[in-house]
């Protein structure tokens, strides 16, 4: 019997994982097709400036910790 | 349908460098009308999930008094929030679950274990640097 598995194959969510995002510790990011388009440190107003130029693609908001952060 | 996410290697100045597990999790927003697209840390030491204040704002929640806490963690850390009921998906799986939306946005969406990890068997392979989320009936 074959299982059923879908790896996440997301053009936003790959580069999340993927990129080197520490020129951007700290900050919340808005991610449009593969590419950062705003940031900052309030996911609201990253996500307004992001619409304005998504041109209707999908927005993928993520936060890059800084290097001193341990989530515990 | 089980879903598979990776984890992601960070940077970090006490342990040189560190790999976080990241699932992808959609919330609806009730004020764009549509589905958020937030990148996660999975949590499975956390009783409950955290947002930050900009992204509660986005989904439109709106603070009611008697549903604002306090949170307490390790040590002496504290979070203030207002536990909210957030409309989440996860893969195709769609379901309530209440969550802790802080009055702070330098926190990172962490999801926590409360009405989330009940809908899933979620296994971790550290060493394969992937998580597997299988949905329970």
């Amino acid at each position: 019997m074959s299982e059923e598995v879908e790896e996440i194959k997301d053009k936003n969510y790959e580069f999340y994982i993927n990129a080197d995002l520490s020129e951007y510790a700290g900050k919340w990011i808005a991610i449009v097709d593969g590419k950062v388009v705003a940031s900052g440190e309030d996911p609201e107003k990253v996500y307004e400036e992001a619409e304005k130029l998504a041109g209707g693609l999908e927005i993928s908001l993520a936060y890059v910790p800084s290097d001193e952060l341990l989530v515990l | 349908m089980k879903i598979v996410y990776k984890y992601k290697e960070m940077p970090s100045k006490i342990t040189g460098t560190i790999k976080r597990p990241v699932a992808r999790i959609q919330m609806f927003s009730t004020k764009h009308n549509k589905w958020i697209n937030v990148e996660g840390f999975l949590d499975s030491g956390a009783d409950i999930t955290l947002i930050p204040f900009g992204i509660g704002k986005i989904l439109g929640f709106k603070i009611e008094e008697d549903k604002v806490k306090v949170l307490e963690g390790v040590g002496e850390g504290r979070v203030s929030v207002c536990i909210v009921t957030a409309r989440i998906k996860i893969g195709n799986r769609e379901f309530n679950a209440r969550i802790g939306w802080a009055f702070d946005n330098k926190v990172p969406t962490l999801i926590g274990r409360l009405d989330i990890f009940d809908k899933f068997n979620i296994t971790f392979k550290e060493r394969e640097g992937k998580i597997i989320f299988e949905p329970v009936e």
